[in-house]
């Protein structure tokens, strides 16, 4: 199985740290074949809008830089791991960047009805469980609840089955071993 | 309630100019400056790419006591490039007292029919003024961003009259320094055409416009294959 994981920590944060090297050393245990990106010391540039992964180079986005491939790695990846410091309830810059790169390649522009709801129809028949792992310093119901909020629409948007996690920046490294393992757990990865 | 005096618009979308949240956010200038609050506006996309312009922006929202924030969802949430905003707001503001001077209004678009999904995108915008200490005087959210496509409100007819008076009912409450109306809430997300026949006529535009590029059959291409 292969899995992707998008490191979006704005700068050096050791829980995100901790977090991604318990995730690669469990699916690595696994037989998993996991691709690590450090999205702050990458390339990215922003999403520009442009409908160019719709009308010009269907599934693929216009923009050449470390971006470029991400659509590609998604869509064969089994899942994809976002890990962000909590942003207001929200991902980081650093991980939105490359959020903001992939959804409309792997999605068609036409709208589908879903649950009496509106949203854009997929391209391909198949696409990754989607974990969202969100770094906050302590416990804040407020963001965390909207984080688990977006990251179930993001779910509902891709068309797949999305999970959450909170970790704190004071959880120890056994606290944070024991919460990957139960979210992998949820995934169904054996 | 304090009155504002002067107001800055952020423009959050990537289009900048020609982007449906100028297209509404200038409206609600437009509005405001009859009502005597002065204002600016700045390009997100513009004036993120350097320290000196990231300056510039944080000094035009500290000079102002109305700050506007209006944005297209994406992916359920905010462009980077807004995220990226708030983060440098947070920053320059950390420490820094009296913030609740500062009134913090949020407008979000997207091109679904239904407003309700910009909702978690509205939120994380209230949680930010909450975070830095601005005083939160509420969110718009409208669907059906695909009927003004950029164009100025004035332009689009009686298919935008919600919105056009959503947000002078916006402006006359921010005007007297008092929070967004319930009714300009739930006006703003109401669209001015049968949802069937906007969703008709944006299916219907993908085909149209990319007929000009490509086949319409290779809007469905999918050049990456599964290896699983």
């Amino acid at each position: 199985m292969k899995t992707l994981i998008l490191n979006g920590a704005r700068t050096e944060n050791e829980t995100a740290n901790t977090v991604s090297d318990c995730l690669e050393d469990s699916l690595n245990g696994k037989g998993h074949e996991v691709d690590i990106m450090i999205l702050r010391n990458e390339k990215i540039g922003a999403c520009l809008g442009c409908f160019g992964c719709w009308l010009k180079t269907p599934g693929e986005c216009v923009i050449h830089d470390a971006g470029s491939n991400l659509p590609k790695k998604v869509i064969q990846s089994d899942l994809v791991f976002l890990l962000t410091q909590v942003t207001f309830g929200m991902y980081s810059s650093e991980l939105k960047k490359a959020l903001d790169r992939f959804p409309c390649p792997v999605l068609l522009p036409f709208f589908k009805k879903i649950n009496g709801e509106i949203h854009h129809a997929p391209r391909y028949d198949k696409y990754p469980t989607l974990v969202a792992i969100g770094v906050l310093p302590n416990s804040d119901e407020e963001s965390e609840n909207t984080f688990t909020t977006l990251v179930a629409r993001n779910g509902i948007n891709l068309h797949t089955k999305a999970i959450s996690t909170i970790v704190y920046s004071n959880d120890t490294a056994d606290i944070i071993k024991q919460k990957v393992i139960a979210t992998l757990s949820k995934t169904g990865v054996q | 309630m304090q009155k504002p005096t002067h107001a800055v618009l952020l423009v959050g979308s990537p289009r900048g100019q020609s982007s449906t949240s100028n297209s509404l956010g200038t409206y609600l200038l437009e509005k405001l400056e009859q009502k005597g609050v002065s204002s600016e506006k700045v390009y997100l996309n513009q004036c993120l790419d350097s320290e000196e312009k990231q300056a510039v922006m944080l000094r035009l929202v500290d000079s102002s006591d109305l700050i506007i924030l209006a944005f297209p969802l994406y992916v359920d949430s905010l462009h980077s490039q807004v995220i990226k905003t708030l983060e440098l707001n947070a920053k320059h503001k950390k420490g820094k007292l009296n913030l609740g001077k500062k009134k913090f209004v949020a407008i979000a678009n997207s091109g679904f029919p239904e407003a309700n999904h910009s909702n978690i995108a509205i939120n994380v915008c209230r949680l930010f003024a909450k975070q830095v200490g601005y005083s939160w005087v509420g969110g718009l959210a409208m669907g059906g961003g695909g009927m003004i496509s950029g164009r100025p409100l004035d332009e689009l007819g009686g298919m935008v009259r919600n919105q056009k008076k959503a947000l002078e009912i916006a402006a006359e409450a921010l005007s007297k320094g008092e929070a967004i109306p319930e009714k300009a809430v739930a006006l703003i997300s109401k669209i001015g055409i049968p949802k069937w026949l906007y969703l008709w006529m944006g299916n219907r535009g993908w085909k149209q416009e990319a007929k000009q590029q490509i086949a319409t059959k290779d809007l469905y291409y999918k050049p990456f294959k599964a290896e699983r």
